[in-house]
Formats: C-alpha cells, structure tokens, sequence
C-alpha cells in the first residue's frame, strides 16, 4: 500500500466522520455551545476571578475546552460506541487500514476543533477580540493540543465498554474545567503543576497564540514539550492496548 | 456424499485454510482446520458454538490464529490484508457499522474506498433498502439487507457472509438467494455461514460442516446427482445398524435429527426399502409417519453430520 494510498483512504475516513460528528446535536453542544457559553460568562459576569475577564484571555480559555471536548471527550465516545456496534472491527474488513482508520480519526477530531475554534474566535472578533500576527500559528497549537489527548481517548475506547467510557469521559471532562487550571487559575506550586497537565499547558499555548495578556508563571515553550509528551505517552500506550472488539 | 476434509494443496483456491488453530480452551476454538475453495458457494455449517465465525473471522485476517495460516486468492490474509480488502467483501454477524450514517450515504462512503466501486443507487434498488434518515431506524431485516449490499460495494472476487439471511423473512430470503446466485454466475467465490437448511439447499455447491470446532465433512452437490434417500419420522435412538444391514449394499441409515430418519441409496428407493424399513419399525414396536422419498438433499447430509455424536469427534 503506497503512503499516497494511505494518505487518500485516511483523508476519506476523515472527512466521513466529520460529516457524521458535524450532524450530531450533541457534539455541536459539547463542540461550540458549551464553550460559548463560558466565553460569555467569562467575560460578561464577575462569577470567576471576581471580574468579568477581557476577551483574549476568555478566548483561550473557550478554545482550550472546545480542543479538550473534542479531542478527549467526544472521540473518546465516539469511538467507544463504534467499537460496541462493530463499525470499528466491521472497517478491518474495507481498503482502510487500522493506522489509516485512527488517523481518519485523529484528522477528523483536528477539524471538529478547528471548526469550533473558529466559530469562537467569531464570536470573540464580534467582542472585541483582536487578534496578532501569532493568531496563525493557533492551528499548530491546535493540532498538537488534540493529539496530546486524542491517544488516552483512544485508550479508554479500546480498553472499556461503551458505557463506562461515556461516563468517564464526560466526568474527566468535567473535572478538568473545574480543576484542570484552566477555568479557575491557581497560584504558585499549584498552577506549575497543573501546568505540566494536557489542559492548562494547552490553555497557555492557546493564550500565547491569540495574543492573550494572561501572565502565566509557565514557559510556551515547555507547555509545548507537556503537550508533545503526554500525546506520545497517550498514544503509545493506545497502540498498545487497544482493542478492536 | 459425505467425506472426511480433503484439502487440494495443488489447486488455485481463492480461498485456503491450512492447519489452522485458534484454542480458547475448554474445548471452544477452532482445531487444526484445511480446506481449499476454488469456486461457487460454499456453505460453512455447524450448530451454535461450532466456530463458524471464529474460522470466518480467522480467513478474513481478523483474528490471529495460534497456528496454521489462510490464504485469499494465493495471498497470505495476515501479509496481504490491504491488497485483499479491496478484492473481498463481508458480513459481520452482528454488525451493524456507523448506525448513525444514512443507508445511501454508507454505500456511497464505501464505494469511494474500493478501485471498482459500486453504484449505492444501485445497489439500493437491487437490495430493496429504503433510504432512512439513519442505519438504525432500518427493521433487522433491511440492515441485513445493507450489509450484504456493503459486502458487494467493491465488487469482489470473494465474498465471506456470516449469516446473512438472519432476520429476513421469506420473501427477503428469497430475493436475497436470486442475487447470490448471480454473483456466483458471474465468478464470485462466497463462503456463507447458516443455520438454514433452506440457505444450504438454494445456496450451495458444496458444505463444510463444523464440529466443536473440527472440520468433520465436506460435502459437494455433484456427490448427490445419484443419490436417492428415504427419510421418515418414528421414536428415538432405534438401531440403525440392524437396518443397514437389512438395506442394499452401499445405503447409509442414519437419525439426523431426534425421531428423524435418513437413509440414501446409491440405487432407486422403491416399495421394497420401504417394506424393509416398516419391517425394522415394526420389530421395534414402532411404526414410521411422514416417508418422504426422493433426491437426496445437501442440509439433509449436513443435518446428518451435524447430529453425530461429538465423541466421535477426537
């Protein structure tokens, strides 16, 4: 099989399921609306930080939990019920490879978060939100943000059932807005470790890209190191133990 | 007639099991498994547990056999994978892939992937599929139907239908075995697992019967061209090794199912078996119902095999 083969079949597989997650209403609610919501409540109401935030800074922020929802949460379902309804071991059966159908996946997931960051970044520019030369360089950001993640989505999909996923994956999800430093900062030897986690490293390279003015106590440059790490780690450990049924 | 698994190293197979085992333990598995496909429908029979998918799923490279190996069309399944997927079709028990997809959209997606792609128009009317918002608002039947439907996207050379007919109705069955058998008149090698006898005798050239995961018959339908066969109903567990020998040289007597009979004769059945089995029935204080005579049939022979006793199996 050629690398162009591949590459044809995995651009295939992606656009097919992104054509199919783009028509889900809960993905748009987990994708965009969500997100929206908290850009708004950051920066119209005072409930977080005791002051409504400027746009940039709330901007990362929504952009970091579209990139983890879609990355970790809704692949990891996706993929999860797949698996139980056979699609995922049914595949094995068609010109698409194993390696092509994941990263059909991966691809797909990079532009559901490109897709919801852009519609934020909408409604961001509508705002007030100016963005920089750097604002390009956010679908870099992007991209490994979704593969920092993307490989322990494919892990909980391989290794649980259906079920158990959906539960998990949308309690991570949860507790990482909560407690993941990306909402609600912390100071001091909290915010550096949260800092060596998938969603604040991600929320401070989003900053740095849309010209944020947040003052992290974190380096870019080691935020991207985090992020590359963890998605080597995830993704290893998913080719590992995934199973296709 | 019936015959212990041959396997013809020499011929071209399209589809070709060599040795294989694949041990779950507890008996469950497959054991030691050759045969070679070379053309038509094949049936691969056995009751539940039999392994029936277990060998499907391990020709198509779907799982790793422990020992052994299975070729498709002379390429290795496990070296070979993607040069294979795109000259093969197949039907998952089971399966039901992207319920969320619409029908149309799924067979049109699939038909990109293969180089001698398929019409999904086409292939709609063809297996009657109605074209719903999504996959899994379809009757069990109509999914079936657009599995088999998926399984013939490519356009391929050798088809694996696991069950196929299971959940369609009459009618679906029967349209369904018209467009297998044009399929097979224009060369495509399938192998169909069932657990119809009526699949086995509108479908089939030939029938693998699967044993607690041994190969124990290989069946063909041009063995039956001669053949004549008696069955009838009466009690239980009679001896039919008193009949036989009562019978024409070379007859078989066997119960293949509980209270149902088989005898096949390479000679014509006529009034005098007949009398020769209300003889035996008699003498074991029973009488035969429902005497049927006529050509022999495959599921007939399969049922039969099917009913050995497994300990007959090593």
């Amino acid at each position: 099989m050629s690398t162009n083969t591949s590459l044809n079949h995995a651009m295939k597989q992606a656009a097919w399921e992104f054509k199919l997650n783009v028509r889900n209403g809960e993905q748009i609610l987990l994708l965009v609306v969500i997100p929206v919501i908290v850009y708004f409540a950051l920066t119209r109401t005072s409930f977080i930080g005791g002051a409504s935030w400027d746009a940039h800074s709330a901007l990362s922020v929504a952009v970091t939990i579209a990139t983890l929802a879609a990355g970790f949460t809704s692949l990891a379902i996706a993929t999860a019920f797949e698996r139980r309804s056979g699609t995922l071991l049914y595949m094995g059966t068609t010109p698409v490879t194993r390696l092509e159908l994941v990263l059909g996946k991966s691809f797909s997931t990079f532009l559901l978060a490109m897709v919801s960051s852009f519609a934020l970044c909408v409604v961001a520019l509508i705002t007030g939100w100016q963005p920089t030369s750097k604002t390009v360089l956010f679908v870099g950001v992007l991209l490994v943000g979704t593969l920092s993640v993307s490989g322990y989505a494919f892990l909980m999909a391989g290794t649980m059932r259906a079920e158990a996923v959906l539960a998990l994956a949308n309690g991570i999800f949860v507790v990482v807005l909560m407690f993941g430093g990306v909402i609600f900062q912390y100071n001091g030897i909290g915010a550096t470790i949260a800092s060596l986690f998938p969603p604040r490293a991600l929320l401070i390279l989003s900053d740095w890209a849309l010209g944020g003015t947040s003052a992290f106590d974190s380096p870019v440059w080691i935020s991207a190191i985090v992020l590359i790490a963890w998605g080597l780690l995830g993704n290893f450990l998913a080719s590992k133990f995934f199973k296709w049924r | 007639m019936s015959s212990t698994p041959a396997h013809d190293s020499s011929s071209s197979a399209a589809v070709e099991a060599l040795k294989i085992n694949l041990d779950y333990g507890a008996g469950h598995g497959i054991f030691d498994i050759s045969f070679a496909i070379g053309s038509g429908v094949t049936v691969l029979a056995g009751n539940n547990g039999a392994g029936k998918t277990t060998l499907m799923e391990t020709l198509q490279g779907l799982r790793n056999p422990q020992s052994g190996s299975a070729q498709i069309l002379g390429l290795d399944t496990f070296r070979h994978r993607a040069q294979l997927a795109v000259q093969t079709g197949s039907v998952l028990q089971g399966v039901t892939p992207y319920p969320t997809a619409k029908p149309r959209e799924f067979l049109a997606y699939l038909s990109k992937l293969y180089p001698t792609g398929r019409e999904a128009n086409e292939l709609m009317n063809t297996f009657q599929i109605p074209d719903r918002k999504s996959i899994k608002t379809l009757s069990g039947g109509e999914v079936q139907r657009l599995n088999c439907a998926a399984a013939l996207v490519g356009s391929p050379k050798v088809v694996f239908l696991d069950e196929p007919t299971a959940g369609l109705d009459p009618g679906g069955r029967a349209d369904l075995y018209g467009v297998l058998r044009e399929q097979a008149l224009q060369g495509v090698v399938m192998l169909i697992t069932t657990h119809l006898t009526e699949d086995i005798d509108q479908l089939a050239d030939r029938a693998l019967v699967l044993n607690h995961g041994h190969l124990t018959a290989d069946i063909s339908k041009k063995s039956l061209a001669s053949t004549d066969a008696l069955t009838f109903d009466c009690r239980t567990n009679l001896p039919t090794e008193q009949l036989l020998s009562a019978l024409p040289l070379e007859s078989t007597a066997r119960e293949t199912v509980k209270g149902h009979y088989l005898i096949t004769s390479p000679s014509h059945i006529g009034s005098e078996v007949i009398a020769t089995v209300e003889a035996w029935c008699a003498q074991n204080g029973t009488q035969p119902q429902n005497l049927s005579v006529g050509a022999e049939t495959l599921s007939s022979l399969v049922l039969a095999e099917l009913n050995r006793d497994s300990s007959q199996v090593s």
